[in-house]
């Protein structure tokens, strides 16, 4: 049997098929994928970004968005890793401000004043743009996303003490005696090798009246002000839980939302996870600012997490449009509802509105919430400990090595001298400020 | 046609060639493929390490000033790398001597009459299979000072009164990671001395029953030597493998407390990451590669005596 077909029946069948075959091909080249990280991964704030990003795309023919979850202790090695391959994100979203301006050193960081700008310089609190801004180029290279603190508000259970319990130090260390007992501890002071931990430790130098760096850029660490520091943490160590050495984020808030402790520093995603696991405690907790020493200064640690583009990124105008959708109104208040007051709004016209408010959870913290966003507003990095302070681009390194923790591990687990550990820790930061 | 009479010539050329060298060339011509996946897979990475640990370098960008030995000298001067050293042997062959005294005994158990033999042996495998990250969320969680089993368990059989700091404190820390990686990576000795059990001939411990000999003669005596040559591969390639180990420590214990559980290869991840300085944890590789290079020196000859003696 012969099968006859016409020469015109044969091309037209030709280009069909080769049409056909490429359509794949053309639909993809047509469709721009961008990646995004974030180290926001609860289950209700990925459904958010995904509703955001659902909505990007309707806007945005063409424009899709991957996201990648991951920690933030991972966010620079996977970083370095993409780097490597040639497939780096196109922006990332809540990375510490400290490895912002690292990486910013390194050149490889795209500036986002134009993202800043369009948003309206002014709308961003202060402490985050002088933060994040390298004066000798004139730019941004990041944006605080959130304007947050985890270690500046202090949550403790109303039922075993009162708020005059917390007001300095001295009267912390006498609640915290009083609190240990049946089980429960006074507090949770985590000094794991972790950014919890150093965050923490900082803010309690700090809280002491010390500092890291003088603002020449010598190393201030050794001074009587962090050894008083170390003493109150030994102390304090004493009615924390013997593991707290290795404590960072998730076992600090797990301590105190499952009951095990009387007071521990976090942010306001205490309040969705006591909702969440263990409503027993919904009108027993409550939130002061973390406590100072008398000769303190009234600063705290912020997280400042930022978004930033890295400059090897293949599309930059459509990375710039994502950042500018995260940020607006509508999108920015539905992510920062699905964990109430964890994230606090680094725009004042959100911060301010009473869209932002109009949440129950909120309505009902408002006290504590009022006290977190008062914490926040005082919050500050180790990239400028003061006003005074140049921008400090080895801070993300200091952090990073664990000098400070492992400083204080000396103390409560090695037995060292308050004194003997931060001479040595202040001679490791001259180390690595010198390499 | 001015291929084909290259090709002709290049015949002709390689036909006046001595017998020897065309069969010299045959054989670089069989090893080439060998060769160039050498090149690509080993030598290539080695000396871009080496040369990388000769560079004040960034993890990120790649780039950095040519220091010679700098590198080095800094690291044989810090404190924290002798520290990273010394954890290294005290981690390598802490595990080593669990991993094959717990390796012996239960092959031996297992070479034994023992009921459901052949589940028996499929289940010793598991710690093996199971992921690093399973094994140390089940530990961590065992260790836990609030809510864990271990400290649960001694507390209710009176051994403590209060919760056992099993990570926090050190020398408990390095005791405990050691120990999950013990259990973790036991069965492979099991694996590897079982299969040399089966093959002693019975033969051997009937004749040392009948010369009178007890159940430790006959292992010190039989077993033992029978044992040697596994054992000292299996050991080898075991002090190699732990040597470099890193996910089970740094997921476990993250270096800490202190940095009294920061091996070698911690060492490595905390200067090319956090600190972004690829060049000095480059020379801390090589380092490590030269102190590897006497392990496997080791095993180099000991596999060439064996040759010899067969």
């Amino acid at each position: 049997m012969t099968f006859r077909i016409a020469r015109r029946q044969l091309l037209i069948g030709a280009a069909a098929t080769t049409t056909m075959l490429s359509a794949p091909a053309i639909l993809r080249a047509q469709t721009r994928q961008l990646t995004m990280w974030s180290t926001q991964r609860s289950p209700d704030q990925v459904a958010a970004y995904e509703a955001i990003f659902a909505k990007f795309a309707d806007e945005n023919p063409g424009l899709t968005v991957n996201l990648q979850y991951m920690g933030e202790d991972d966010l620079l090695p996977k970083l370095a890793a993409s780097l490597a391959a040639g497939a780096p994100p196109d922006l990332i979203s809540h990375m510490p401000p400290e490895f912002v301006m690292h990486l910013n050193e390194q050149g490889v960081l795209h500036p986002v004043d134009d993202v800043i700008n369009t948003v309206g310089k002014d709308d961003f609190y202060e402490n985050t743009t002088e933060l994040l801004y390298d004066a000798e180029r004139g730019y941004f290279p990041g944006l605080a996303i959130v304007n947050s603190t985890t270690t500046g508000a202090m949550w403790y259970r109303k039922d075993l003490a009162d708020a005059s319990g917390w007001a300095d130090w001295s009267s912390m260390l006498g609640t915290v005696k009083d609190t240990t007992k049946g089980g429960v501890f006074g507090t949770i002071y985590p000094f794991g090798k972790t950014n919890m931990g150093d965050k923490l430790l900082l803010q309690t130098i700090w809280r002491a009246g010390g500092m890291v760096l003088n603002p020449d850029g010598s190393v201030a660490f050794n001074s009587p002000e962090t050894v008083a520091a170390f003493d109150f943490v030994k102390e304090l160590a004493e009615y924390s839980p013997s593991g707290s050495v290795t404590y960072g984020y998730s076992e600090t808030i797990n301590g105190f939302v499952e009951g095990r402790a009387a007071s521990a520093p976090y942010s306001g995603r205490v309040l969705i996870n006591v909702q969440q696991k263990n409503p027993s405690l919904v009108d027993a907790v409550s939130v002061v600012p973390y406590p100072k020493s008398a000769e303190g200064r009234d600063v705290f640690t912020g997280d400042f997490q930022s978004l930033v583009m890295p400059v090897t990124g293949e599309d930059p105008e459509a990375a710039k449009k994502l950042a500018l959708a995260l940020l607006r109104r509508d999108n920015y208040i539905h992510f920062l509802h699905v964990t109430p007051s964890h994230n606090l709004p680094n725009l004042k016209s959100v911060a301010t509105s009473d869209e932002y408010f109009d949440n129950p959870i909120m309505t009902k913290y408002r006290p504590e919430v009022d006290t977190m966003i008062e914490a926040t507003s005082k919050g500050r990095s180790l990239l400028k400990e003061t006003p005074e302070h140049p921008v400090n681009p080895a801070a993300g390194a200091i952090i990073g090595a664990r000098i400070m923790t492992e400083a204080v591990q000396d103390v409560i687990v090695g037995g060292v001298s308050s004194q003997e550990a931060v001479q040595r820790g202040a001679d490791r930061i001259a180390e690595l400020l010198k390499s | 046609m001015g291929d084909t009479w290259s090709v002709s010539g290049a015949k002709k050329r390689l036909a006046r060639l001595p017998l020897a060298t065309r069969n010299a060339l045959f054989g670089l011509m069989l090893i080439a493929p060998s060769m160039l996946f050498f090149l690509v897979l080993v030598a290539y990475p080695l000396l871009q390490t080496v040369w990388i640990s000769l560079h004040s370098m960034s993890t990120i960008t790649r780039q950095g000033d040519f220091v010679g030995l700098a590198n080095y000298a800094s690291l044989m001067r810090s404190e924290d790398f002798w520290n990273a050293f010394k954890n290294s042997i005290i981690w390598t062959s802490g595990s080593l001597v669990v991993q094959v005294s717990l390796g012996i005994a239960f092959a031996l158990i297992l070479n034994g009459a023992l009921f459901m033999r052949p589940v028996a042996r499929a289940l010793v495998l598991f710690p093996y299979l199971i992921s690093t990250v399973v094994a140390v969320l089940i530990f961590q969680w065992l260790f836990n000072d609030l809510y864990g089993y271990l400290n649960f368990a001694l507390m209710n059989l009176g051994i403590v009164d209060r919760p056992v700091n099993w990570l926090g404190k050190s020398p408990n820390a390095m005791i405990s990671v050691i120990a999950v990686a013990g259990w973790k990576h036991f069965p492979f000795v099991t694996l590897a001395v079982l299969a040399r059990l089966q093959s002693i001939p019975p033969a051997l411990y009937d004749a040392a029953r009948i010369d009178g000999a007890n159940a430790w003669a006959r292992f010190w005596d039989i077993t033992l030597p029978q044992l040697k040559p596994v054992l000292a591969a299996v050991i080898l390639l075991r002090a190699i493998w732990d040597f470099k180990d890193f996910d089970l420590i740094y997921m476990f214990t993250g270096g800490g407390p202190r940095a009294s559980t920061e091996t070698l290869p911690l060492m490595i991840y905390r200067e090319v990451f956090p600190k972004l300085s690829i060049g000095s944890g480059a020379a801390v590789a090589m380092i490590m590669l030269l102190i590897m290079m006497v392990f496997f020196w080791v095993y180099a000859r000991m596999i060439d005596r064996e040759d010899t003696q067969k």
